[in-house]
């Protein structure tokens, strides 16, 4: 029987189907029988959704430090 | 909305690459806005703090100098990463040194969430906010969820980042950092879990 310190340690191979059948089942076993590891997974599931929803492509930010990469990168690169 | 007007905005990769062979200085920022700090995590998760930046700048160079030879196979995004992780790997092998990243990646400290027989030492609540949406909107949780994505310890965010932002497969992902893949999977696990204590955290106390 899986102890709920394993279900943490498993509970991205889990959500991630990355589990043999047999840990899979030992896995949904425990769940069904401990309500605490099953919030856990459940927050642990919220967690990904939200870092995977995370806006890293619109928020681009062009300060100073990034246009002076920039200028020094173009002025490097049209030399040759 | 303002993406028309915005001189950083441009409709794809072949865009934003057409405009740098062109030279042009918007072009650049948003190539180094959108994708340097990805290139930083890359570097650091392989060869660590101390060269990342130089690591970055010098894949910046490689790159931009093989850019009309950019077939567009990959995403500049995949591409910008791969060379990256090369450049490092050869410095590290340079340098000759066992650099050491995250150390004690796998010696679990004891964790306290648990008490000795393995069972939760307190009970796990349902979060009041549950769905992503919900977490995102509320602002000081939106930027825990970001202050503790960069306070990651650089594998961990390396792994993460590739893995949950950009979707790339766990083979992909040994293969970039040259990590087994049972250590990657304990480092994305990492990753998670503590991104997930500190919302855990802010739910609890509110």
């Amino acid at each position: 029987m899986l102890k709920c310190r394993e279900i943490e340690q498993l509970a991205s191979d889990y959500l991630d189907q990355d589990l043999s059948f047999r840990q899979r089942m030992a896995f949904k076993m425990h769940l069904f029988m401990c309500h605490n590891c099953r919030n856990y997974l459940r927050q642990l599931k919220t967690t990904i959704s939200s870092i995977r929803l995370m806006p890293v492509n619109q928020s681009i930010v062009v300060d100073d430090k990034v246009k002076d990469l920039a200028k020094q990168l173009r002025e490097q690169t049209s030399k040759t | 909305m303002s993406d028309k007007r915005d001189p950083h905005h441009f409709e794809n990769d072949a865009a934003l690459i057409a405009a740098m062979l062109e030279g042009d200085s918007t072009a650049f920022e948003k190539a180094v806005a959108l994708y340097h700090p990805r290139m930083v995590t890359i570097a650091k998760a392989i060869i660590g703090e101390a060269f990342a930046e130089e690591i970055a700048q010098d894949a910046w160079i490689s790159a931009i100098r093989s850019l009309s030879e950019f077939a567009g196979r990959s995403s500049l995004n995949t591409w910008l990463i791969q060379i990256t992780a090369n450049a490092a790997k050869t410095r590290l092998r340079r340098e000759k040194r066992q650099v050491s990243l995250d150390e004690n990646w796998q010696k679990k400290e004891t964790d306290d969430r648990f008490d000795h027989t393995g069972h939760w030492q307190e009970p796990v609540a349902q979060w009041e906010l549950e769905t992503p949406e919900a977490i995102l909107a509320n602002s000081e949780l939106s930027d825990i969820i970001s202050q503790t994505f960069e306070q990651l310890p650089p594998q961990q965010q390396a792994v993460l980042s590739l893995y949950d932002l950009e979707g790339e497969s766990m083979t992909e992902i040994c293969n970039i950092l040259d990590i087994s893949a049972s250590n990657a999977r304990v480092l994305l696990h990492r990753a998670r879990s503590a991104i997930q204590q500190k919302i855990a955290q802010y739910q609890d106390n509110d």
